[in-house]
């Protein structure tokens, strides 16, 4: 018994130091983001003739809802150039015949890219006019799948990955390209951060006013998605340890993406998956990679109101983080893929992968050593004291950064009300997570087959906050 | 075993407490701060559109106001980046006269990096005679950010004696910050376009020579196209596919042959053969048609692309090359043939 807790109190101390460096990165990182002429720069970025073009890909299932409204907002964004590759991926519904109609497109032959494997093409449309759109009608899929085709049939160097029900503020893109400006050869991927719809107000594809959700699954959500972009993704980047790239959004280098081989087909963490595989392609060739979390391009994206469509989620998260280290375990402890192979995959396997399981089975030994008397009242209250406090130190921190930096949520009552859920969060909210984390493992283990998400309204994609891993 | 815990929970409580302190106080000075500066913002765009309205009328004085300098200077840059000309050169004037670059040449000599890269980048959006030596000194700043606003700031005063060593420092940060550097050279284009075309004749550092090409190439500085066309025979292949790009986009229909003696030479790769394949469509010559034809049967994807889409440009001839090609054995010739006259 002493040996456990000596052994869960060790861990929770290297968990506490790791995360409270990266918090300290990404505050310098932040700060440092912040203090640049962001105005001026953005300006220079969005008039200059070097500024490269992007195709902005988005795979559509199901999408009949929200997809024009979608397309016509992301036609709105301010950038010099750039085009929108819809994927319409086997959709059973008319989403392709809503963007045709809506669009005026008319079906052009054209030749299939041979870059990546995808299921095969049906048809492509083109608008009559110079609309910069295209719209590739394919077999199912899937989501990786589809932004396979997608990419292979943008034309330009950069791709933005980006899901139908996803929405872009206006300078999303000219403030998430600036990284590839500062440094086009090492940089293959940037992110943004991804904010949870829920509660705003939303019309035709743009945020008219950022609210905090009413419901409190999703309150939730705005905490754990706080302190996952604000803590680890921005300490992660600063020091180019970053593993992830939403799926929501995020842009890369389409020729890195090609040569890596594209997204993988057969898992469910095919976003986590294709960072790592960047990392380690380009290393394994001697190349430099630097993958950036830009912290001010916002995307938003709505989150799963009910407990199973939540549950479903962060299963499928979990699996994918696990099934990214399996497939790259090589990567492990090993020196040549730097802070990748020697800090942040061994973080993912130590705190994300074990870390459901180190922190249940502590909660059940330490309640079952006080009902059997092997610990008295006081050290299990400070047991579960630290616990909760040192959840709330990340999470208060992580508040703290964003209100210092971009102070999205400026109301004295959302203030309250985050902060209000960052402490009941670590009351039951956090340990269900972990339990369903731990179910992603026995899926894993068994290979199950899960279910697919609810979808309803402003169309909720699950993939749409495959963001996730890394969320505690 | 519970005193470290009691010592870690006291530890966890305190720093929550104060991180929850901070959060309050940044957010009254933020709110107050906010307030401030929309007032400020206000009365110093009145003041700048009545300067520029009543031609000098009334002066442009300094801020005066607490704060109000970061403001002032927000506005002053916003009315930069939409002015051109005398205009431009009248509100530059007047920021001399009101002190404002007088105090970014002040800090520029400041210990804290931060306050002399803002001052940097400002006076590369408002470059002033007087602060040529200022920026001259910080051309060896520790801050690589500090060193390309210097040198952006200098390439806008258009001095041709400061071609050297604005390039100088282009040279020495482009393996570090090519972005930087480009913008860099997008200023110096813009008033000594060939000074670029002599420091890319000269041999140095690839990853300037490339940044060169690609900006003369962008901006179709003609001056450029003598030394572009020298780049062709180079052996660094994105060099020579920039070059060729950049041809294309000048127009000249004395580079064609040169153009098609690139998408000919089958040692070259792919890809700077699609870059010739495009700049041969865009200047329209017709005696590349041939080769176009050949380019299209090409395995590789974007010569091919490139190709069909080069026909495509060059008029009636180009359109009856690609109906040949319709009758092609290849079936990928046919596609992008159709994808093209579709």
């Amino acid at each position: 018994m002493d040996v456990f807790v000596v052994f869960v109190f060790a861990y929770f101390l290297v968990f506490t130091v790791v995360h409270a460096v990266l918090l300290l990165l990404a505050a310098i990182e932040i700060n440092r983001y912040s203090g640049r002429l962001i105005g001026s720069s953005l300006r220079r970025t969005v008039r200059s003739p070097l500024a490269p073009p992007i195709s902005v890909v988005v795979p559509a299932y199901n999408e009949a809802v929200g997809i024009v409204d979608s397309i016509r907002a992301l036609l709105a964004l301010e950038y010099p150039t750039f085009e929108i590759v819809v994927v319409n991926d086997g959709s059973t519904d008319d989403t392709a015949a809503k963007v045709i109609e809506s669009f005026s497109l008319h079906q052009a032959p054209r030749p299939t890219p041979p870059f990546l494997p995808y299921r095969p093409v049906r048809s492509v449309w083109v608008p009559r006019d110079r609309l910069n759109l295209l719209l590739v009608d394919k077999e199912n899929g899937g989501k990786a799948d589809a932004l396979n085709a997608g990419i292979s049939f943008a034309s330009y160097p950069l791709v933005c990955v980006i899901d139908a029900d996803s929405v872009l503020e206006q300078d999303a893109l000219a403030k998430t390209v600036v990284p590839f400006l500062d440094d086009p050869v090492a940089t293959v991927a940037s992110g943004g951060i991804v904010r949870v719809a829920n509660g705003c107000r939303i019309d035709r594809g743009r945020v008219l006013e950022a609210r905090l959700p009413r419901s409190g699954l999703a309150m939730f959500q705005v905490v754990e998605y706080l302190r996952s972009f604000f803590s680890a993704r921005a300490g992660w980047s600063a020091v180019n340890g970053l593993l992830i790239v939403s799926g929501a959004f995020g842009l890369f280098r389409k020729d890195a993406v090609i040569a890596a081989g594209g997204y993988r087909t057969d898992i469910v963490g095919e976003d986590i998956e294709l960072i790592v595989r960047l990392h380690r392609y380009m290393r394994d060739r001697g190349r430099p990679c630097r993958v950036v979390y830009v912290p001010d391009p916002v995307c938003w994206t709505e989150g799963p109101e009910t407990l199973h469509a939540l549950r479903l989620q962060r299963r499928r998260w979990h699996r994918g983080g696990l099934e990214t280290l399996l497939l790259h375990w090589r990567m492990l402890g090993n020196p040549r893929y730097r802070v990748v192979g020697m800090l942040s995959l061994p973080a993912l396997l130590l705190f994300e992968a074990l870390g459901p399981l180190v922190e249940l089975v502590g909660y059940c030994v330490a309640i079952a050593s006080r009902l059997t008397g092997t610990i008295d009242t006081r050290f299990f209250l400070l047991f579960f004291a630290v616990a909760l406090l040192f959840g709330l130190f990340l999470t208060v921190g992580a508040i703290a950064l964003e209100d210092a930096s971009f102070g999205r949520h400026p109301g004295w009552d959302d203030l309250g009300r985050i902060l209000l859920f960052a402490v009941l969060e670590s009351l039951g909210y956090r340990q269900l997570v972990h339990l369903w984390r731990l179910e992603g493992v026995w899926q894993l283990i068994r290979k199950g087959e899960w279910g697919a998400m609810e979808r309803k309204g402003f169309s909720r994609s699950e993939a749409a906050l495959q963001s996730g891993v890394g969320l505690r | 075993m519970t005193d470290p815990l009691a010592a870690a929970v006291i530890c966890f409580a305190s720093a929550v407490g104060l991180l929850v302190v901070f959060i309050v106080a940044v957010r009254l000075r933020a709110r107050r701060r906010r307030r401030r500066e929309q007032a400020l913002r206000q009365l110093y765009e009145e003041a700048v559109a009545r300067f520029l309205v009543l031609e000098g009328e009334e002066p442009l004085r300094a801020p005066s106001e607490h704060g109000g300098a970061g403001v002032f200077r927000s506005v002053v840059h916003d009315a930069l980046l939409e002015l051109a000309g005398r205009e431009r050169d009248r509100l530059i004037q007047a920021l001399e006269q009101a002190g404002t670059v007088g105090a970014d040449i002040a800090d520029l000599a400041s210990r804290v990096r931060s306050t002399r890269r803002r001052a940097a980048d400002a006076l590369a959006v408002y470059p002033s005679e007087l602060a040529r030596e200022a920026l001259l000194r910080c051309l060896d700043d520790e801050d690589i950010q500090t060193r390309l606003a210097c040198a952006r700031a200098l390439a806008g005063l258009r001095a041709p004696e400061l071609v050297e060593p604005v390039l100088a420092v282009a040279e020495a940060s482009v393996d570090q910050s090519p972005g930087g550097v480009a913008e860099v050279l997008l200023t110096l284009a813009r008033f000594e376009p060939s000074a670029l075309a002599e420091r890319l004749g000269e041999s140095g550092s690839p990853a300037l020579r490339r940044l060169l090409a690609s900006v003369i190439g962008e901006l179709r500085l003609a001056e450029g196209s003598g030394v572009l066309r020298e780049v062709l025979a180079s052996d660094d292949e994105e060099l020579v596919a920039r070059a060729a790009r950049g041809l294309g986009q000048i127009g000249d229909a004395h580079d064609a042959p040169r153009l098609l003696a690139l998408l000919e030479d089958r040692l070259r790769s792919p890809f700077v053969r699609a870059a010739a394949a495009r700049s041969l469509g865009l200047i329209g010559d017709p005696s590349a048609i041939r080769a176009l034809e050949w380019a299209l049967r090409e395995e590789d994807w974007w010569l091919a692309v490139r190709a069909a889409r080069a026909l495509a440009e060059l008029g009636e001839l180009g359109r009856e090359a690609l109906e040949r090609a319709k009758l092609s054995e290849h079936a990928w010739v046919r596609s992008h043939v159709a994808a093209v006259l579709a």
